[in-house]
């Protein structure tokens, strides 16, 4: 069994580098793809969002107020103009995502203590830019507010301005967020995007590299084969998942504050459970075209359904039900607390037993499978040999005749 | 029209090419749909250390659990406690809210209530910083004009001072940040390159030695035809799927949507025969095609905006894959019913894509299918002996 299992690592090994699809699937792409994210989110933060200013009172304090904004790094005030409409026709065609209009009369009327209102607009279908556009703008606007009261406070009470401002700041607010303060997008999605692409790539050759016409008679012989495929796949892409971690904590910034080893132990568990899931389909699906795609649809929107990027509470239940099956779900949590925070010890054993009983089921599905296919195929054979004899001899009776 | 219906007959004989092109993209829509039934993030677990215990803190802690985003699910007593049930995700927030919290207020003593939130996932992270931001000002306000009400000034006066100006929010198009509305049209948009891709490379495979041999260009013109015929109809049932099921507006044109598409896939259809001259067999060009579909996504500007990207990078990848030109306008058309001029530099990037890359992918296809029908014509002399 040991040498069937050499001698199908070394085959996988040699079809690897004389077709090249595995190395290009398996390498290459998760390779480039852990560079292009780290390039590609370089910044971490959305900086200069678009933005046009609707200032129709132009006095000294809507001027003052869009300093304000002017001066933040969030913004960019690509557009300055005197009319409303024509800051939503820049919304409608996408060319600003936030607009801020103050009207007529504004200052006028906070002197005359009337309270006037400025509308703040945000394009609501980019998500990513407006919830932040949002945050920060409210942020400005509510320190301006804050400074604007006390010293209306302080005119109206004759109290001097500094008693005004803690009137003010009576309850202050402090947010602390932890693990991710800057809120950095690189830091939330790179551990993901570049796990995601390792899995793809380790599950699409996983799941055709049982090929039937390979299969040797002996039993065991045929368990080491898988075997062998099982060690192929499984290392590589423990190889990869690896370095991707060290790529994006090495050259791009990512934290990394939890056991190195941690990761490496449980980037082990995941590829061979990945890989013994893609064998397992290997084993028993003839079409290979149809067993790639079948894992594609499983494997490659699994990133959205393990609650990584959209909350697992906020899944329909039947997710929720279905997702604590995927490896995944065991993997990328703990991956990005090992970024960001520290993996409690506890939570690492449990996932790492649940990678052993994955891949034990997997691999044991895949063994039955191989012998009960393999055992057809060879029937079908001989099948095949014996009507072939049985027509040649039937030829050669009647040419005797 | 002769090799149209040729190509007609070739796509519906091979199952592969129908059952990805009928069935790919209504599943994945649904699939993907589905994730996001519950389109907002509600009922975020919080622990509350209130150290302060007074009826203020009480009703502070009560507006939380009666908001909709957050369920109040415990009380501790510390905030090494409060910390460690943030670390093991037990919680998703933590308030606390300080000794003599009330006393201070009434003693016009400056107070503050902390939030802790764990920001590993940045979604969750605004979403609880937005509205317990939201809550504590208003708590905020109302203090405020309870002192200046009891310094003798009316309910009117203590508000104008207080709430010098106002400032309201109007979210265009998608007023609450629904993420249904925000995703779905993406994964529609990577669907369809990711099933025409299949598509068309699948059955550029099938026959490519034949098809090299005499009127090239022709025939996989009539490639395009069918694939792209059969996928706008499947598409459009994705569409709707979208619409009818998932509550996808559609604001725009479908003409707009339709002539966005088919140029798109026109230049989509250059990687797609590059990739088919190099790989040569189907399995092996639907797994490179596949590995694709993260890295495009990941990319093409609608996670990560095209203006914030590096300059360079957006140019790269502008020069190496179209999807950056198709997946935003794609949604902006539908969503925001943008005009098509609106969209026209991508439309003009897409064409120019294709002017560029065509003739390499044809000359590529060329190259490689005759250099294969030498070899098969090699091998066959061979065998033969000759």
């Amino acid at each position: 069994m040991f040498e069937s299992m050499l001698k199908s690592i070394k085959a996988e090994w040699k079809r690897a580098v004389s077709e090249k699809t595995i190395l290009i699937v398996i390498i290459i792409i998760p390779i480039l793809t852990g560079l292009f994210v780290g390039f590609e989110f370089e910044k971490g933060h959305m900086t200069g969002i678009p933005m046009a200013v609707a200032d129709m009172d132009n006095s000294a304090t809507s001027r003052m107020i869009v300093q304000q904004f002017r001066e933040n790094e969030t913004f960019h005030i690509k557009y300055e103009t005197d009319d409303s409409d024509m800051l939503k026709k820049l919304m409608d065609e996408s060319k600003v995502r936030v607009g801020l209009i103050l009207p007529r009369g504004f200052e006028k009327d906070m002197k005359g203590s009337k309270s006037p209102t400025l509308l703040m607009l945000y394009d609501g279908s980019h998500i990513s830019m407006s919830a932040l556009a949002k945050i920060k703008a409210t942020e400005i606007l509510l320190t301006l507010r804050c400074g604007a009261a006390a010293r209306m406070i302080a005119a109206n009470t004759g109290n001097p301005y500094a008693d005004a401002l803690k009137l003010v700041q009576l309850v202050g607010y402090t947010n602390r967020t932890l693990y991710n303060p800057t809120g950095s997008f690189k830091f939330f999605l790179n551990p993901i995007l570049v796990t995601a692409i390792v899995q793809t790539g380790i599950v699409l050759m996983a799941s055709v590299a049982i090929r039937q016409e390979e299969l040797e008679k002996k039993k065991r012989k045929k368990i080491g084969y898988a075997l062998g495929k099982f060690f192929f796949y499984g290392l590589l892409g423990t190889v990869i998942l690896v370095v991707n971690i060290t790529v994006q904590y090495r050259f791009f910034g990512i934290p990394f504050r939890g056991n190195y080893s941690y990761a490496v132990i449980l980037s082990v568990g995941f590829a061979f459970s990945v890989t013994a899931f893609g064998l397992m389909f290997s084993s028993f699906m003839r079409n290979k075209l149809f067993c790639t795609l079948i894992n594609a649809v499983l494997f490659i929107p699994s990133p959205l359904v393990i609650g990584y990027t959209w909350p697992f509470i906020s899944l329909p239940k039947g997710y929720r039900m279905v997702t604590p099956w995927l490896p995944l779900y065991h993997y990328a949590d703990n991956v990005r607390n090992l970024f960001l925070n520290t993996l409690a010890k506890a939570h690492f054993e449990k996932d790492i037993l649940w990678f052993l009983a994955f891949t034990a089921a997997m691999l044991c599905i895949t063994f039955a499978s191989t012998l009960i296919t393999g055992r057809k195929a060879e029937a079908a054979e001989e099948d095949r040999e014996k009507r072939t004899n049985g027509q040649t001899l039937e030829l050669e009776g009647g040419i005797h005749a | 029209m002769k090799i149209l219906w040729t190509e007609l007959k070739n796509v519906v004989k091979d199952s592969d090419i129908l059952r990805i092109l009928i069935i790919g993209p209504i599943i994945i829509t649904l699939i993907i749909g589905c994730i996001y039934l519950n389109t907002y993030v509600d009922d975020m677990p919080v622990a509350v250390l209130d150290m302060d215990q007074s009826s203020l803190s009480k009703n502070i802690t009560q507006l939380f659990d009666e908001d909709d985003r957050f369920a109040v699910t415990q009380y501790v007593d510390s905030e090494e406690k409060l910390k460690e049930l943030l670390d093991n995700g037990t919680i998703l927030m933590g308030l606390c809210i300080p000794k003599d919290f009330s006393k201070d207020i009434s003693r016009l003593k400056q107070t503050n209530i902390v939030t802790m939130v764990n920001g590993e996932n940045i979604i969750v992270a605004n979403n609880c910083y937005a509205q317990a931001a939201t809550i504590i000002n208003t708590v905020s306000a109302g203090a405020q004009l309870k002192v200046l009400q009891a310094e003798g000034y009316s309910y009117e006066k203590a508000k104008s001072m207080v709430l010098a100006f106002n400032f309201e929010d109007r979210t265009l198009y998608d007023p609450k940040f629904a993420y249904m509305n925000y995703l779905l049209l993406a994964f529609v948009a990577t669907v369809i390159q990711q099933v025409f891709l299949s598509a068309f490379g699948i059955s550029i495979i099938n026959n490519g030695s034949e098809l090299v041999r005499e009127k090239p260009i022709r025939h996989l013109l009539a490639k395009f035809a069918v694939c792209a015929g059969i996928l706008t109809v499947t598409s459009s049932i994705a569409i709707a799927i979208s619409n009818r099921v998932f509550g996808i507006a559609f604001n725009g044109s479908p003409l707009n949507v339709f002539v966005l598409g088919i140029i798109f896939l026109l230049a989509l259809s250059c990687p797609a025969i590059i990739i088919a001259a190099l790989a040569k067999e189907r399995v092996k060009y639907v797994q490179i095609c596949l590995m694709f579909s993260l890295p495009t996504i990941i990319s093409c500007g609608y996670i990560w905006p095209q203006e914030q990207m590096p300059g360079w990078f957006a140019v790269l990848v502008k020069v190496l894959w179209p999807f950056i030109n198709f997946a935003r306008p794609f949604d902006e058309l539908i969503f925001k019913g943008i005009p098509l001029s609106a969209a026209s530099h991508n439309i003009i990037q897409l064409l120019i894509y294709f002017a560029v890359w065509f003739p390499i992918a044809l000359l590529l296809l060329m190259k490689s299918y005759r250099k294969q029908a030498r070899l098969e014509k090699n091998q066959g002399c061979n065998a033969l002996g000759v």
